[in-house]
């Protein structure tokens, strides 16, 4: 008598879970909820941005590389939205540049192309050397060592009621949407590291969690750079560097926005104490 | 012909990666929901629902199982190798390693954005770009 070899299985040992419509977000959640159970019940909110190819292209064929380069660094201003499609791989840097040179010349271009770089670098760091992605690269550059840090985020700032209005509003955005303006995460980095005084390392992991592109290279390594710990220098800014970056939408108001106040040197000297004063 | 097998991961939520043209045929193109790797990442529900969302959109060729991601993938391609979207991810790549003992696994690159020479200078951004600002462009 021969035996027939067992009939081999390509397919898992489980069975492919069938996924809840895309229109459906109610149903997308649930599933998500059933799938997650770790997730808290008080984790209610989804972004209006979506996830999908077509959510992608759509955006992409919006991009407006020239006024993105004047406009950038505005909150408000002409950016791309098309970072949580480059983090997670639905769009390749390569494909976003060659649209880019389809619709303008080099030299119009040419902000929104390094700014995608900025991603690459970061990549190949992230590749070369993991361990930086959650150690200081280097020693802080604020006349503080790292112990002068505290290790956790306080509740105020996780829940966006710090009282200081402007970082309240962009923690808001944070937290409901998933999203933040690149200038608007400079501001509230340095806030929490500089005004606050802790570790860079608890910001960028609230950062991952709510961030719809939160990356681990391209977020914890701008933290560290804002820290000091990857740059020359800290990064810090004054209420006049908002009011001037942000939109009237926004409360940059003296009363509600007070610990930003000051010019570049008296904040310098009220964050960094035992640097020397600027000169 | 021996079954091929694709995983795509967080990072690689694209049905145009060039791992798909690379993998032999037939091939299985599979993404794990791993909870314990979204919980140990922390992921809010918004995040989790902007990957579920663009896993939707991949579902014509991508199958998704829920479970622990070295584990399913180990019984998926018991005698088949295995193709991988590139990924920097450090937890990634210890499966990829863990895997690679005892299959055939295989790395594919996305399409290249920058082409910088082996000895750039890494040390801060500015000093990368000026050696690979012309093949940002495309023209290398």
């Amino acid at each position: 008598m021969t035996l027939l070899p067992q009939k081999k299985t390509n397919s898992p040992q489980s069975e492919p879970l069938n996924l809840a419509s895309f229109d459906d977000r109610a149903a997308i959640t649930a599933h998500i909820r059933q799938l997650c159970p770790y997730l808290d019940d008080e984790d209610m909110t989804i972004s209006a941005t979506r996830g999908h190819k077509n959510m992608a292209l759509a955006r992409l064929s919006e991009i407006d590389p020239e006024n993105y380069g004047k406009t950038r660094n505005h909150i408000g201003g002409k950016v791309t939205r098309l970072s949580p499609y480059i983090r997670h791989g639905v769009l390749s840097l390569a494909d976003i540049r060659d649209v880019i040179m389809s619709k303008v010349k080099i030299r119009d271009g040419e902000k929104l192309i390094q700014q995608m770089a900025w991603r690459e670098y970061w990549q190949r760091l992230y590749r070369v050397n993991p361990e930086i992605i959650w150690q200081d690269a280097e020693d802080y550059k604020t006349g503080f060592s790292a112990q002068d840090y505290a290790d956790d985020l306080p509740e105020d700032i996780a829940k966006g009621r710090t009282g200081v209005s402007c970082i309240d509003a962009f923690i808001g955005e944070l937290l409901e949407q998933g999203t933040m303006h690149n200038h608007a995460r400079l501001y509230v980095a340095a806030y929490i590291c500089h005004w606050r005084r802790i570790k860079w390392q608890a910001g960028a992991r609230f950062f991952l969690s709510h961030l719809l592109d939160g990356d681990p290279a391209s977020n914890n390594l701008s933290w560290q750079w804002v820290a000091s710990t990857f740059s020359h220098k800290p990064y810090y800014y004054n209420l006049e560097n908002v009011q001037t970056f942000s939109p009237d939408t926004l409360d940059t108001s003296q009363e509600n926005n007070a610990v930003l106040m000051g010019t570049y040197e008296e904040v310098y000297v009220r964050l960094f104490p035992n640097l020397p004063t600027p000169e | 012909m021996s079954q091929s097998y694709i995983w795509l991961h967080e990072d690689s939520l694209s049905l145009d990666h060039p791992v798909f043209s690379h993998a032999s045929e037939p091939s299985c193109a599979v993404f794990i929901w791993d909870d314990a790797y979204f919980e140990r990442q922390n992921y809010s529900l918004k995040r989790l629902t902007f990957i579920y969302e663009c896993l939707i959109g991949l579902q014509e060729r991508v199958a998704v199982y829920q479970g622990d991601t070295e584990t399913l993938l180990r019984n998926i391609c018991v005698d088949g190798k295995l193709y991988v979207a590139d990924t920097p991810n450090p937890i990634f790549l210890e499966i990829i390693g863990k895997i690679a003992q005892n299959n055939v696994v295989e790395i594919v690159k996305d399409k290249p954005f920058i082409n910088a020479p082996d000895d750039v200078d890494m040390t801060r951004f500015f000093r990368f770009w000026n050696r690979s600002r012309k093949s940002a462009f495309g023209f290398e």
